[in-house]
């Protein structure tokens, strides 16, 4: 059997709030691995005497006062005086503008109040065995789909679609609506994992208009489904990404719904889907 | 849906869910508030806590507040004045002057209210393991301005067994821990009529218990205070009307305000019902608040005047005495200037352009506000009897319960957050996505990195200068009480008159005491 990660939690300096440091060392715990805590207002020189006696695979300490320059530098000395290196993880009160200093000390990782547990616990998973710390979840710059929401066919006829349709799949149509801010009629049929097909038929949208007269009945866009639409287009913005739409306005079905430019997507008219939450029973 | 305490919330109230309507505010059992006219007598005290770096520097926030309308001081004091290290003790090293000003002496104290009134304005103090030393230092500072002791008025919070449960500032070990605490009491009730010499204080809400919890733990440990006193042979009446208490509050704001109802009607109940107290003033539950602490959220912190908002209007809907409302920039470091202005303005705000001062207890006869403060009543008063059984506080603090309890529940509390189970606006529910997450810039007020150094220099100095002879028999003095059984306060106040520092002092009692060995479970 693996040996167990082995930490030492260490609360150092006179501040007495130990809440953070406890739960951490009950998710550490939580997490397999073997927790050691020092209790409050333990000394430097108690926590490098504890690391080596326990022989542990990485300290963590909790810092609330401030004083966390004085201490991580007081400590990392320390330990170098008993001959031994071991990673070091502080959480706290750490202003973002101390953190790199801290890094620099030879800090593996700082920690804020907010940080998730899980986070954490790599962290110090990756720092006992040696590993590349985990990269921070960070937002990506581009479009965080969940899935697919729906693709559209745009048709002259929307009835005559719809049988079309409910022939060749054998399912009944599931949902009509007229979509006043896009000035269309549309269709739904929804496929157990949660995607649809859309069929789209203008009725006084010019461009769909055009589109007919130009293309016929056709695959017209496909639509991915995002949280939090606004901040996506912003992103996507700021990237220089051609948008039709800079924020999410009225879709069918009560979504909020954006389009990217065909240019920007290889050709293909792109929506963006941020699903309107039913609201809970 | 369930309240922060685990009680059921209905989607709506009626008559039906409401036990009997309470009587009028300032009537027995004081669920509508302890006064009959409540804030159109009197307003809360507004209350910003305040203290950073040298006794100079936060002399100067504390005239800067006083000049923006604020009506009384609180004062933030460092860790090793809150510890009895002084400040050019290696101990002391990178925390002098850090969360709160250094206070060393009796000549620090007169510095920090220099040409501040200390016949006019209040002060609390949020000291404990050395609010002995410190109360002495302040009433000898007002003494010293003239004030008569009639009415050197203030607060400190003296509170011992909150430290052992959550706050972690204790110095000597329990007992010894409540004979300072309640010798201090007893002076004082006897001596100062407008100082109070405790605030039983609820960190265990900080610290993660519930808000039952939270009320349960506090109001037991009221009791202890109480019994250690009764033991001494002091009748209920001359103090119980000077104990004070201090909450937490967040931003479940119904069941905060029905918190403090029950809170107040379980404790006049006990006065004069278990206790035999005959003065009204010994029912009353007297209140502080923070509105704050654990809820405020590093991330996007401006949301946090939003929350401390609520907050206060929950409190002043309660009828709380005194309100600190914290600055939005708590979770990041010592407020600003402005952050600090903000938040008093918050309380100004509730108190002036609301109508919540202009009636009492204006949410009484809400159907949900009755029936939540009689199910608040209920949850705390079961743990009330669970800590009883268990032997009270003090028993329960000894063998760890009460820490054991707090952990846990901070830890759920963690998980919870964690799954989204309890939302938390701008950190597991609208978070804000990208840049505007990260690490928002804020201006940080960051102590003087000569308050150290004059610290240090200041304790020297006055070693040199002061009359040696009398500091040493002063503390011989006060070590030998300490192996008697006598009253220590007088010994600890002849103490800080010959200029002893508070290292000096805690040290003295320490040799006779020893330390406390802090529990290393979680």
């Amino acid at each position: 059997m693996e040996s167990r990660i082995r930490v030492l939690v260490g609360k150092p300096g006179l501040d007495g709030h130990d809440r953070g440091a406890r739960v951490i060392a009950a998710a550490l715990r939580d997490a397999g691995m073997e927790v050691i805590y020092t209790g409050l207002r333990a000394t430097i020189p108690a926590i490098a005497a504890a690391a080596v006696q326990e022989d542990v695979d990485v300290i963590g300490l909790s810092i609330l006062s401030g004083a966390h320059e004085s201490i991580c530098r007081r400590l990392i000395g320390e330990l170098k005086g008993r001959g031994i290196q071991v990673p070091i993880v502080v959480g706290g009160i750490i202003p973002a503008a101390d953190h790199q200093a801290l890094r620099e000390l030879g800090v593996g990782a700082v920690f804020g109040p907010e940080s998730p547990l899980s986070a954490v616990v790599e962290t110090v998973r990756a720092l006992a065995s040696g590993e590349p710390l985990p990269e921070p979840p960070r937002a990506t710059a581009g479009i965080p789909a969940t899935r697919l929401d729906h693709a559209a066919i745009c048709v002259k006829d929307l009835d005559a679609s719809i049988a079309l349709i409910e022939e060749v799949l054998g399912e009944k149509v599931a949902h009509r609506e007229y979509v006043d801010a896009q000035k269309v009629d549309a269709a739904f049929f929804d496929f157990p994992n949660g995607a649809s097909l859309e069929l789209v038929c203008p009725r006084g949208n010019a461009g769909l208009e055009k589109f007919l007269t130009k293309r016929g009945d056709a695959l017209h866009h496909l639509a991915l489904r995002v949280k939090d639409i606004d901040s996506v287009l912003q992103r996507l913005a700021a990237r220089g990404v051609a948008l039709l739409d800079k924020t999410g306005r009225p879709g069918a079905r009560g979504h909020r719904v954006a389009f990217l430019h065909p240019k920007a997507f290889g050709g293909t008219l792109l929506e963006l889907v941020e699903a309107h939450e039913e609201p809970s029973p | 849906m369930k309240t922060r305490s685990g009680i059921e919330i209905k989607p709506v109230y009626g008559p039906d869910d409401v036990g009997t309507v309470p009587p009028q505010p300032g009537e027995f059992p004081y669920t509508r508030g302890i006064h009959r006219t409540m804030y159109l007598g009197k307003l809360w005290t507004m209350r910003q806590y305040a203290g950073f770096g040298t006794p100079r520097e936060t002399n100067q926030r504390f005239k800067y507040l006083l000049e923006q309308g604020q009506t009384g001081l609180s004062l933030a004091l460092d860790l090793p004045t809150q510890l009895g290290i002084d400040a050019d003790d290696p101990e002391a090293e990178g925390e002098v002057g850090k969360v709160g000003v250094s206070i060393g002496s009796l000549a620090d104290m007169e510095e920090l209210f220099a040409g501040i009134p200390l016949g006019k304005v209040s002060t609390s103090m949020t000291i404990n393991a050395t609010a002995p030393i410190l109360s002495a230092m302040y009433e000898e500072t007002a003494r010293k301005q003239g004030v008569p002791d009639e009415r050197i008025s203030g607060t400190v919070q003296n509170d011992l067994l909150k430290e052992f449960g959550a706050r972690g500032a204790w110095l000597f070990p329990i007992e010894p821990s409540m004979r300072l605490a309640c010798d201090l009491i007893e002076d004082t009730v006897k001596r100062l009529p407008r100082f109070n010499p405790i605030s039983i204080a609820s960190h265990y809400r900080d610290a993660g218990a519930n808000p039952a919890e939270e009320m349960a733990y506090t109001l037991s440990a009221g009791r202890a205070y109480l019994e250690n006193l009764l033991a001494r042979g002091l009748p209920v009446d001359s103090f119980a009307p000077r104990l004070s208490f201090f909450f937490y509050t967040y931003t479940n704001f119904f069941e905060e305000v029905a918190k403090y109802r029950a809170g107040r009607r379980i404790w006049a109940a006990l006065l004069r019902d278990k206790y035999g107290a005959k003065e009204p003033e010994s029912w009353r539950l007297r209140a502080a608040c923070v509105c704050g602490g654990h809820s405020l959220t590093r991330a996007e912190p401006l949301n946090n005047i939003t929350r401390t908002t609520l907050e206060t209007l929950a409190v002043a809907c309660a009828g709380v005495q005194s309100v600190f409302t914290a600055a939005y920039d708590e979770a990041f470091a010592i407020p600003t200037e402005l952050s600090a202005r903000t938040a008093l303005r918050v309380q100004q705000i509730v108190a002036y352009e609301t109508e919540v001062a202009q009636t009492a207890d204006p949410l009484g006869g809400s159907y949900f506000v009755e029936a939540l403060t009689d199910e608040m009543e209920k949850a705390i008063r079961a743990v009330m009897d669970e800590i009883d059984t268990r032997g009270g506080m003090v028993e329960c603090l000894r063998a760890g319960y009460i820490q054991q309890r707090i952990a846990q529940r901070a830890y759920e509390h963690q998980r919870a957050v964690e799954k989204g189970e309890v939302p938390v606006v701008g950190v597991n529910k609208f978070r804000t996505v990208g840049e505007a997450h990260a690490d928002p810039e804020m201006e940080i007020t960051a102590a003087s990195p000569e308050a150290a150094r004059d610290a240090a220099a200041r304790v020297a100095r006055l070693k040199r200068e002061r009359d040696a002879g009398k500091a040493t028999a002063a503390l011989r003095a006060l070590r030998d009480a300490a192996a008697g059984e006598e009253n220590l306060q007088p010994h600890i106040r002849e103490a800080v008159r010959a200029y002893c520092t508070v290292g000096e002092i805690a040290s003295a009692l320490k040799e006779e005491f020893g330390s406390y060995q802090p529990p290393t479970r979680f």
